[in-house]
């Protein structure tokens, strides 16, 4: 093995895969190192892949990518006691090139995804936990394996390590953990025959659908679910705030089995076979998990940086892991060229975060997570939107009075006041409609 | 109760546990200790005989909740070994 590489990227995930394709595409020398047995094989997400910043890396991936099923709906529903309400969104930017998203799993899409990189010239190794740096002075000059290894040294490391980054925290780029800023998902994975699951749904060749929950009944408990459509199985879990859970003192596979009871989630599981139980911690304090994306010698990307947009309708994660790794090559090319890995040279990475859209999106939505952790949007407005909504449309035998005045009416009753009402209408506003 | 969600999970199980209980005095000091219930696995267990919490690393699927909610730092968190551990398929 070569002495020192132009960069070494810890984690082959999207964000360190996507910065390794990049990087090895300019010519430059770049390993990464993976810990789990496969790329993929610790990971899991809620299940778009938005396609949009990977046909940056690859143009037209589906057409070689292990990609599940197209999205062609997206779907939201507030689950009440009373009954629920479902926001269903279909168009032709679903269904035509380069489409919205796809769903995939981790295990088989960054599998493929490292085997990319391979082939792009980078070198990718599995199996390998890094534990720590070699400094030269408060310069990251490597990273040292666990079980005496040889260290891997680089004249940038990227860290792209995932939502726990133990690096991240150990060189003092990510904060420490705080439980406000996470929340946990876990997921079960049913295997459904093809034709089967098609024939169920009335989905055509690889239509397939996201389907979002927001569930105030379950015990109360601020819970999100979801189920995703992949080609022969489906995903159905659920995502709980940290501090949500430590509250509910409920285990979180005894919420997801609740959600299962969902009358809907449990007819698709009925003609499912269990395959898999999984879990994984999201990182939702944005902005804030970071005190810096760069530092000498060292960039920051991905979860690991706290990339991750938790807004209700709109989650979004893998994308920005992916442009952030394209952010992070491009600022290492540069410094390469210059041979200049101090902080300042490489707070290029972060200036391209900042003037592209990663960062204003993040930001948009970074107090909106605190906001929808709020009790109200889980028992309050979805119940006021419910009644309100199914009152006037079903007063079909007397008077209809105006909605606005049933959603008042609603709101005293939830004891919701007109304080409460205009700062969650302000933050409402702030992630969606300023 | 039986916890019976992973079974039908890959797991390299490495002899050695990544996970630890380092200092018990300062778990046995946590009032709700949240550890217990809030693993997805199931691998925090409390003893009843000796009143004290026990960590399994067999089952554990590294996701990071107890290393983050335990705020009284009683625990030391890694990963597994490189290539151990969970190994998702799906």
């Amino acid at each position: 093995m070569k002495k020192t590489f132009d960069v070494v990227i810890v984690g082959g995930g999207p964000a360190g895969l996507t910065a390794a394709i990049e990087l090895a595409r300019k010519g430059a020398e770049v390993i990464v190192l993976e810990r789990g047995y496969y790329s993929g094989s610790k990971n899991l997400f809620g299940g778009t892949l938005y396609s949009k910043p990977l046909c940056k890396v690859v143009p037209e991936f589906w057409k070689q990518a292990p990609v599940e099923r197209v999205i062609k709906r997206k779907k939201l529903s507030l689950l009440m006691e009373k009954g629920e309400l479902t926001l269903e969104l279909r168009g032709k930017r679903f269904d035509e090139p380069p489409y919205y998203g796809f769903t995939v799993l981790r295990s088989q899409f960054d599998r493929w995804y490292s085997e990319l990189t391979e082939r792009e010239g980078a070198t990718v190794l599995t199996g390998i936990v890094a534990d720590d740096f070699v400094m030269d002075g408060d310069s990251v000059t490597g990273v040292v394996p666990r079980h005496g290894s040889k260290a891997v040294r680089g004249k940038i490391i990227i860290l792209a390590d995932g939502v726990n980054s133990l690096l991240g925290v150990k060189i003092g780029l990510r904060k420490p953990d705080k439980v406000e800023d996470f929340s946990l998902a876990v997921r079960e994975v049913y295997r459904i025959e093809r034709g089967i699951l098609e024939k169920e749904y009335r989905l055509r060749g690889d239509d397939g659908f996201s389907h979002e929950y927001l569930l105030g009944r379950t015990r109360n408990i601020k819970t999100g679910g979801f189920v995703y459509t992949n080609k022969d199985s489906v995903s159905v879990g659920v995502v709980t705030h940290l501090s949500a859970l430590v509250e509910s003192g409920i285990s979180p596979y005894e919420i997801l089995d609740e959600f299962k009871k969902h009358e809907e989630v449990a007819s698709l599981i009925s003609i499912g076979e269990f395959r898999e139980y999984s879990a994984h911690l999201i990182p939702e304090g944005g902005t804030g998990m970071a005190k810096r994306l760069f530092g000498n010698g060292v960039l920051l990307c991905g979860d690991a940086a706290g990339l991750v947009i938790s807004g209700g309708m709109i989650l979004e994660g893998v994308n920005l892991a992916i442009e952030s790794g394209i952010a992070a090559a491009e600022a290492c090319h540069f410094a390469l060229q210059r041979n200049d890995f101090s902080k300042r040279a490489l707070s290029r990475y972060y200036d391209n975060l900042k003037n592209g859209y990663v960062l204003h999106n993040v930001e948009r939505f970074r107090n909106f997570g605190r906001l929808l952790a709020e009790n109200r949007f889980y028992d309050g407005y979805p119940a006021v939107m419910h009644s309100s909504l199914m009152d006037f449309i079903t007063s079909t035998d007397s008077r209809k009075s105006g909605l606005a005045k049933g959603i008042l009416a609603e709101l005293k009753g939830k004891e919701i006041g007109k304080g409460t009402l205009a700062k969650d209408l302000f933050g409402i506003y702030s992630g969606y409609l300023r | 109760m039986n916890f019976t969600k992973i079974e039908k999970n890959l797991y390299f199980v490495h002899n050695e546990p990544h996970i630890r209980i380092s200092d018990q005095e300062l778990c046995a000091g946590c009032l709700n200790q949240p550890c217990i219930t809030s693993c997805p696995a199931n691998c925090y267990q409390k003893n009843e005989t000796t009143n004290l919490v026990e960590f399994s690393h067999v089952g554990c699927l590294e996701c990071g909740t107890c290393k983050v909610l335990c705020v009284k730092g009683a625990i030391t968190w890694n990963y597994p070994k490189g290539g151990y551990g969970i190994v998702y398929r799906y």
